[in-house]
């Protein structure tokens, strides 16, 4: 995957976090006894296995009187499993899987050394994705059917006082007084060409103390999830390329010239 | 809120070493001390939870031949789609297991229909039939569901004759 020329760059950005997904109907007939040889798939790279709870499906929708429905976990009884972290030696790299998502992280607070960039994190995971897809087909004859992907930049910016947003963010103004706290977000509908909606573009913007000094600091997530156009792995890689361009150009937009200049714009 | 939280920190499970100052369960929680709790919205989704909780753990075979449960991810899809186009005033729907895992959302009134048959998730076939005219529409449906919310306008039309006839 090829960078856009006219894409802008930052030298020094302060992402903290990227995150790459998808989620796919669930393998029929998979049982945690067949999560041994998934992990199988990425060890030699990923050596470390944790297990955290389950995630529930999640459905761009649109249309209706209720905006953002949101019944992630309104069942008493979601499925029995877990969903597996692999994580790389030095924990900057992370695979998650469960029988219906597949999402890599790219984590700067784990050990930090330089972002490898986005082509490259996206690469690795459409890798692991066929290799996952071969798998599935192998051993469970099961086609992967994509039904939701979703790209998530998280920012950390450090800063002396939250009165100092309108020096970061353009659409902040907190005014000249002591600012406790700041909490800014809002939700985009994106269409296609022809009017239809196919994605959401949330943003979120909000105030944190960095641990364990407690030193404040911006936390900025920038995520870009929906349907990609069709199920298969091309789909979605496509609809990722789509998102994180969005992204980058959303960054922009919504953070000031000074900022850009901190972090090292370069086009 | 605790929910629109749980539903991101998928992906920014991840994070560590920052604490929100409003949202403690947006980013600092470990993931193995979340909860889940559901906090159903509409009036509909009251009504109809433990419906969605009795059609997720139906037996393989329940209807006597080989009738398969509703998945847990077409359920939830159902409940979304059920949650997106609630009017208040307008009656709660039926829920409907169909032997192949399917759900069907049905509202029958005053000699209209509205049958939404959910294959899966983005799979919906969507039915309205207005017996008083003949009038009969077949949608099929997979992220937008605007022109639905004519039809069920509809149903609050209807009922809103209903009550001036009275």
């Amino acid at each position: 995957m090829q960078r856009p020329h006219d894409l802008p760059d930052f030298s020094n950005p302060p992402l903290d976090e990227v995150v790459l997904g998808v989620q796919f109907a669930p393998v029929p007939k998979y049982s945690s006894v067949a999560s041994r040889e998934v992990w199988g798939l990425f060890k030699n790279a990923f050596p470390i296995v944790e297990e955290h709870l389950l995630l529930s499906p999640q459905f761009e929708t649109f249309g209706g009187a209720n905006p953002l429905p949101d019944l992630s976990s309104f069942l008493e009884q979601p499925p029995v499993g877990t969903r597996l972290w692999f994580l790389s030696q030095d924990l900057n790299h992370l695979i998650q899987f469960q029988p219906d998502r597949f999402i890599t992280n790219w984590r700067r607070t784990a050990n930090p050394l330089p972002y490898p960039r986005f082509e490259t994190i996206a690469d690795s995971f459409e890798k692991n994705l066929l290799l996952l897809a071969e798998h599935f087909k192998a051993a469970f004859n099961y086609q992967v059917e994509i039904n939701q992907a979703e790209v998530t930049y998280i920012n950390l910016i450090p800063v002396g006082e939250f009165a100092e947003a309108g020096r970061w963010f353009s659409i902040c103004n907190s005014g000249s007084g002591d600012v406790e706290a700041i909490r800014n977000n809002f939700v985009q509908v994106v269409t296609d060409g022809g009017g239809k909606p196919y994605a959401r573009f949330v943003t979120e913007i909000e105030s944190v103390f960095l641990l364990p000094a407690r030193k404040k600091a911006f936390k900025m997530s920038l995520a870009f999830k929906g349907k990609p156009e069709a199920s298969d792995i091309p789909s979605a890689i496509e609809f990722l390329r789509d998102g994180r361009e969005r992204i980058v150009k959303q960054f922009c937009d919504i953070t000031t010239a000074e900022a850009h200049e901190s972090w090292g714009r370069r086009a | 809120m605790r929910n629109r939280a749980q539903a991101t920190t998928a992906f920014q499970g991840g994070i560590r070493g920052y604490e929100p100052t409003v949202d403690p369960i947006s980013s600092i929680f470990p993931p193995q001390t979340r909860v889940r709790v559901g906090v159903p919205r509409s009036k509909w989704i009251i009504d109809l939870k433990d419906r969605f909780d009795e059609i997720t753990s139906l037996p393989r075979g329940w209807d006597g031949y080989d009738g398969r449960p509703v998945t847990f991810n077409t359920a939830q899809f159902a409940a979304n789609l059920i949650e997106r186009l609630f009017i208040a005033g307008v009656p709660t729907p039926n829920v409907v297991p169909g032997t192949d895992g399917t759900v069907q959302i049905e509202w029958h009134r005053n000699q209209y229909d509205i049958e939404l048959d959910v294959l899966g998730p983005y799979e919906i076939v969507a039915f309205r039939r207005d017996q008083r005219t003949g009038d009969e529409q077949e949608l099929e449906l997979q992220t937008d569901f605007t022109a639905l919310v004519g039809w069920i306008d509809g149903l609050s039309a209807e009922q809103q004759q209903e009550a001036r006839s009275m």
